[in-house]
């Protein structure tokens, strides 16, 4: 009966020498296999990271065929009219033809260079050049921009926002707010901009101090002069109200001292009772309030604008050897305009690029007599054909009826081709 | 003249400090998106007909946004928003 027991015994001997003796095998293969754990995980690292860098490699090698690493940017844009004007008190001609590039450069995120040229073939068949606008921007937070240079007058919004003829939805522009009218156009100078968002809304606001209007033959006009004759500057603004959005709501202002050109330099006794004699300087101050309305196809906008110069002294154009006397003098424009584009009205993609518009627009003068020339009602009816969003087809049919009796009411027919890119 | 320039000075520290009240662009991409959308299709219009979203690369409207953040007087986060849309137009149209 011992003989299994003993059995038993050195069985279990047996397997006890036997773990004894494979134990440090195991414990070397353990620690081999931590080893090549290791190097797996090492070898996927290293993987990892080639794949990462591959994958940087092939994104940076595709930006840079698209010229894309740079911190500069830089792109062409702009605008091109031409156009067409049948008139019952003039002959009949293909108007000046324009194009505007709008060059701009951008630095980082925070840095801007615009400016617009005008290149235009006028009626003598020579080519006219214009710095429209040329401007150092820097977009110091999410709601201030600080700009220097010539920059389009901000007052209202036509000048500012709407005057590219791809934007404009007739011809020309409203009576008193295009060149020669009213509405300061451009200004050289400095100004802070930007938006504001409050919930839903957005408050925005434009200051700007510039060189200011001079004194001219339809009046003050502010055109981004390059020198002043004064060191008053003129301070131009305006708040707008986004209330809901595709609403606006804005009033603006400009405020100037404007000072008489004489070279002459008159003696007063030298001129007889009445007639002026050295330049004064006048004051010239513009309110005005605007209002756009832009949901969907609809776009209904009017604008009005008060401007009032003090009595002056002075030459009203260069070739005149003489100062006059300017009374106080006062100008109101306004326009009310409304567009709606047939998109959606049927199934007919035809009939979606059509866009008919009406504008009516008012100019009154009251003070001196020669301001008064271009005093009228206007009617514009129109109707656009969107070829593309921004290639745009015209036709309108203008009613000018002027306040001065002894200047014929014309009637016009425009089209115009504006081609934005 | 004095109490103008104090309060130009003042105005002009504040919104160089930015208003802590006005409204940010936090949100993952997917919210940037959707804002941005929204925004294009609410503000651009405010002036000119929307453009078509392919007519420019993402670079180019990144350009065209910066300088229509400043004619149209648009907070730069919304402008960051409507970068966003259009560069992800951008690149489901490639």
């Amino acid at each position: 009966m011992n003989k299994p027991s003993n059995a038993k015994g050195i069985c279990r001997l047996a397997i006890l020498a036997g773990v004894l003796a494979t134990t440090p095998v195991l414990a070397a293969e353990s620690a081999d296999l931590d080893l090549r754990v290791k190097a797996l995980e090492h070898e996927l690292q290293s993987l990892k990271q080639q794949m990462n860098d591959t994958r940087q490699q092939s994104e940076t090698a595709a930006m840079q065929s698209r010229g894309d690493t740079s911190l500069a940017k830089f792109q062409v844009g702009g605008y091109g009219t031409a156009g067409y004007t049948a008139s019952d008190q003039a002959i009949d001609a293909f108007d000046p033809v324009a194009f505007n590039p709008i060059f701009e450069f951008q630095y980082g995120d925070d840095w801007l260079f615009a400016a617009e040229l005008e290149l235009e073939a006028n009626e003598e068949g020579e080519t006219e050049t214009k710095l429209e606008f040329a401007t150092a921007t820097w977009l110091a937070n999410d709601y201030m921009a600080i700009q220097v240079g010539k920059w389009l007058s901000p007052f209202g919004q036509f000048q500012d926002r709407l005057h590219p003829s791809w934007i404009n939805k007739l011809p020309d522009a409203p009576v008193g707010y295009g060149e020669h009218g009213v509405l300061p156009l451009s200004e050289v100078g400095a100004q802070v901009r930007g938006g504001i968002p409050l919930g839903r809304s957005i408050i925005n606001y434009v200051v700007g101090v510039g060189n200011g209007p001079k004194l001219g033959d339809q009046g003050a006009t502010t055109v981004g002069l390059a020198a002043d004759n004064n060191n008053n500057k003129s301070l131009t603004g305006r708040l707008g109200i986004i209330p809901v959005p595709n609403v606006e709501v804005g009033a603006s202002f400009m405020n100037a001292k404007i000072t008489g050109d004489d070279p002459a330099g008159t003696p007063c006794d030298a001129v007889g009772p009445g007639q002026a004699c050295f330049a004064t300087t006048g004051d010239y101050t513009l309110w005005g309030a605007d209002v756009a309305i832009t949901p969907g196809p609809l776009d209904l906008r009017g604008e009005y604008t008060h401007a009032q110069l003090k009595s002056i002294n002075g030459r009203l154009a260069e070739g005149d050897n003489h100062t006059i006397v300017v009374p106080k003098t006062t100008w109101k424009i306004w326009y009310v305009q409304m567009a709606y584009q047939l998109r959606g009205l049927s199934e007919s993609v035809w009939l979606d690029k059509w866009e008919p518009v009406v504008r009516y627009g008012e100019m009154k003068v009251d003070g001196y007599d020669g301001f008064a020339g271009d005093a009228q009602k206007r009617w514009d009816v129109g109707l656009n054909y969107l070829f593309t969003p921004t290639i745009i087809g015209k036709l309108a049919w203008e009613q000018r009826n002027y306040d001065d009796p002894a200047t014929q009411d014309e009637k016009l027919l425009m089209m115009q081709l504006a081609f934005g890119f | 003249m004095k109490g103008f320039t104090v309060a130009v000075i003042m105005v002009a520290g504040f919104l160089l400090a930015g208003p802590s009240w006005a409204g940010n662009n936090n949100g993952n991409d997917q919210q940037k998106i959707a804002r941005g959308a929204m925004a294009w299709s609410q503000h651009c219009n405010r002036c000119h007909n929307l453009r078509s979203v392919e007519e420019k690369s993402p670079r180019k409207w990144d350009i065209t946004v910066s300088h229509m953040r400043v004619i149209g007087n648009i907070p730069g986060s919304m402008a960051d928003d409507i970068k966003a849309f259009l560069e992800s137009t951008g690149k489901s149209a490639r």
